[in-house]
């Protein structure tokens, strides 16, 4: 076939694309780095945008361009080494006119010589294992008389999987978390890429089993980060190479220094980003600077686990403002409600991630209710259950909740609250049916007081208004106002504005819940 | 037997009592920035303050008075045989030891007490210091008056926004209020010197009826009330009615207590 690297980077970017979560989900080490996958991804991703639409006159200048477009695009440790790989294939196979069994296997070792030689200290069980064994593999079958192109790079394709699994025997950090190496399953699957190219096959999807998401606590403790994350271009670069090399070597860890005709790419972990920039600039124009703070990201992941309390709140919530709202009043939530209930044992994990000795369950929904009501049997933790059966009631009900109070006082004040509220839902009937003496037409809205219909409407403000007139006739002097996904701002300002006309006096608190299904909830004080 | 009776600038005064020659006020400063700096009660109004803060990016800071101050106070009050000073909360200022400081400043007599108080809380034990003075009680007779009305008395108010409170981290457990995903109107309560939360309520009614429920007792046994409002007069009328009394003692909170609680915040104080 005739040698357009453009296609290959294409069909390895359709390969780490459908992989790419998988990759990310072996990512070890503590940020900022990103993700594995992701970061694999985005420098195969900028590397097919900078040559896609372009001709090129001859291989060897089709070549140059991807190998450059790679280096240029490359994002985080796993990008750089795989730009290297790319770069290291491409100065081979420009020598070669078409893409055949050898042209492969000198491409891959190419790859394995840019890939080592662009790290300091090349550490084994990493992406440069898989590369090395690929090679090796396709180097044996090519030595061994097999001359057809999809063969041979089917087996290195195969043994680059082998050397996938092989990784946390060579590598301990690896081994704790029970993970395989994320960047040499990123080479495997632009290997799989490779191959689904030269076959001219739909890309198979291995089964999952070279290892399962990574115990990040484990890794964590381990490893800890260190300084900043700082990458940058150097572009235009003027100077003596290797003395700019062994200083950005001096000045860091995890150093990659990828130097092209007139572009050299740095990339390394420092505690002082700014010396090393100043000193890179003094050799060409700085482009592409991206400095991340490691300790602090790695401090932002510590302190987003919650600090241990000795009483905490589990909530079942829909919606992301709803989830917002319970989580900044301090509590788990578990993602779950109508349609969509959490299981007892979902209850119970989020139970214990509050790390608390006692814990207020608010089920939020009729049907968690008996759930949450079992999770006291299946955990150490004492679990008290305050049966709210809306998100708007559970809301309401945190207004109680104090995390350093008396448990059983505050739970009796969360319960007090409770009984307190009168509940108000809007949703839509699903199909015809009659309650009662109604009619309850397919897609009228319906509204509920405390379980009970009460209202079938055409709209969903005329049923907001019927619940609302109710509640304001009885008394409530303070409403607090859901709204729902499924509910536009125009209509929530007409229930507002009509609840406004019902009864001047009344005080409306409205939050963005985005809950499904239920356009509006409110509760009444 | 004279005595005299010295104190700073957050408690509220009744009407007359600062025209007394036996009643000196210390006044605390606050600053706007670094720049700006106040002092309490005197360079600017309540009403200009208020409209300062309403309108101000810039969080006021306050300051205690120096020991200088009192000591300039106590010296002034030579014809007294006795000198009583009363200071807002050891826990939400410096201002009781720069008074203890002072004390040791001067070569008289000076009885510093924390009121453990403010505002309405320490303009109420004042008031009951200066009655038993007023009745020819001796030193002894005052002293023990005071203290069992700093001991006795009751303070509850209603901030209309949680902002300030969070703001000023002077708030001990009223700290605990904060972050609530819903707006609350807590009513807070000051109890052993610092600010507590006494109940969490939602919407301006529902916090004045708490306000209401735990104040009636005390109106039923007759205990007169000690009002207090930062910008909100029209709420006191509405308590005062609300609990089917006379407005008679009604103080406008200063910039200090003020910049902590914020605009809207009223309460009473009683025995």
């Amino acid at each position: 076939m005739a040698l357009e690297p453009n296609v290959v980077v294409a069909a390895a970017h359709a390969a780490v694309k459908a992989q790419v979560s998988r990759i990310n989900d072996l990512n070890v080490y503590p940020v900022p780095d990103g993700d594995t996958g992701t970061n694999m991804l985005l420098t195969l991703e900028s590397t097919l945008e900078e040559t896609a639409d372009k001709t090129y006159a001859s291989p060897e200048e089709a070549s140059k361009a991807v190998a450059r477009a790679a280096l240029m695009g490359a994002r985080g440790n796993s990008g750089v080494i795989l730009s290297q790989m790319i770069r290291g294939a491409c100065e081979v196979l420009a020598g070669h006119p078409s893409l055949d069994a050898e042209a492969a296997v000198a491409g891959l070792e190419g790859a394995r010589e840019r890939a080592y030689s662009s790290v300091r200290e090349p550490v084994e069980g990493t992406m440069l294992t898989v590369i090395k064994d690929s090679a090796l593999a396709a180097r044996e079958a090519l030595d061994g008389g097999d001359k057809d192109l999809t063969s041979v790079v089917g087996k290195a394709r195969k043994a680059a999987h082998t050397s996938v699994r092989r990784t946390p025997e060579l590598l301990a950090v690896l081994r704790e978390a029970g993970v395989v190496d994320a960047g040499g399953l990123g080479v495997a699957v632009v290997l799989d890429g490779l191959y689904a190219c030269v076959t001219g096959q739909e890309i198979e999807v291995p089964d999952a089993d070279e290892g399962g998401a990574p115990d990040l606590e484990a890794i964590h403790a381990r490893d800890e980060a260190w300084g900043y994350c700082t990458e940058f271009l150097v572009d235009g670069f003027e100077g003596e190479a290797a003395e700019f090399e062994e200083h950005i070597y001096a000045s860091g860890r995890s150093v990659f220094v990828v130097a092209d005709d007139e572009v050299v790419k740095v990339h390394l972990h420092t505690q002082d980003p700014g010396a090393a920039l100043s000193y890179a600039g003094g050799f060409g124009r700085l482009a592409g600077v991206k400095v991340d703070d490691m300790e602090a990201q790695v401090r932002s992941r510590d302190t987003g686990t919650l600090p241990s309390v000795s009483f905490g709140v589990v909530a079942a919530s829909r919606g992301a403002g709803n989830h917002d709202l319970f989580e900044r009043a301090g509590a788990v939530v578990v993602e779950g409600g109508q349609g969509e209930n959490p299981s007892a044992a979902d209850l119970a994990r989020a139970v214990e991630d509050t790390g608390a000795s006692s814990v207020v369950l608010l089920p939020n929904n009729k049907n968690i209710v008996p759930t949450a009501e079992q999770v006291g049997e299946l955990v150490e933790v004492r679990v008290h259950v305050v049966p709210t059966t809306s998100i708007a009631a559970g809301l309401a009900v945190m207004v109680g909740y104090d995390a350093e109070g008396e448990p059983d006082e505050v739970v009796e004040e969360m319960a007090e609250i409770l009984a307190s509220l009168r509940v108000a839902e809007v949703t839509r009937s699903v199909r015809d049916a009659r309650v009662g003496e109604r009619e309850v037409p397919e897609g009228s809205y319906i509204g509920f007081l405390d379980g009970e219909l009460i209202a079938v409407e055409e709209t969903v403000d005329r049923a907001a208004l019927v619940l609302a007139g109710k509640l304001a006739n009885e008394g409530a002097d303070f409403l607090t106002v859901l709204k729902g996904e499924d509910l536009t701002d125009e209509q929530l300002e007409g229930v507002l504005g009509g609840i406004g006309d019902l009864d001047a006096d009344l005080e409306v608190e409205v939050r963005d819940g985005g809950q499904p299904l239920y356009p509006l909830q409110m509760v009444a004080e | 037997m004279t005595t005299a009776v010295v104190t700073d600038s957050t408690t509220s005064l009744a009407p007359g009592v600062l025209e007394r020659p036996d009643v000196r006020m210390v006044p605390l400063t606050f600053h706007f920035g670094s720049e700006e700096t106040y002092t309490d009660k005197v360079d600017m109004s309540n009403a200009e303050f208020y409209e300062r803060l309403r309108d101000s990016d810039v969080f006021p800071t306050t300051a205690q008075p120096a020991p200088g101050t009192f000591a300039e106070a106590y010296e002034a009050l030579s014809d007294y045989d006795d000198i009583l000073v009363l200071t807002l909360s050891a826990e939400f200022s410096g201002t009781y030891g720069s008074a203890l400081q002072a004390a040791e400043m001067v070569d008289r007599p000076v009885h510093v007490l924390d009121t453990r108080s403010a505002e309405m809380g320490s303009g109420m034990i004042l008031l009951e210091a200066l009655r038993c003075i007023d009745d020819g009680g001796d030193f002894d007779e005052v002293r023990q008056v005071t203290e069992r009305a700093i001991a006795g008395a009751n303070v509850l108010f209603a901030v209309g926004t949680l902002e300030y409170l969070a703001r000023s981290g002077r708030i001990g457990r009223a700290q605990r209020l904060v972050g609530t995903a819903l707006d609350i109107r807590p009513v807070l309560k000051v109890t052993g010197g610092e600010v507590a939360p006494f109940k969490r309520t939602r919407g301006r009614k529902r916090q004045m009826a708490a306000i209401v429920d735990e104040v009636r007792p005390a109106v039923e046994a007759g205990h007169p009330l000690y009002f207090g409002h930062i910008a909100a007069p029209e709420l006191i009328s509405e308590l005062a009615e609300n609990l089917g009394v006379e407005e008679k003692l009604v103080a406008e909170i200063g910039g200090v207590v003020g910049s902590h609680v914020g605009l809207g915040a009223y309460g009473v104080a009683h025995l």
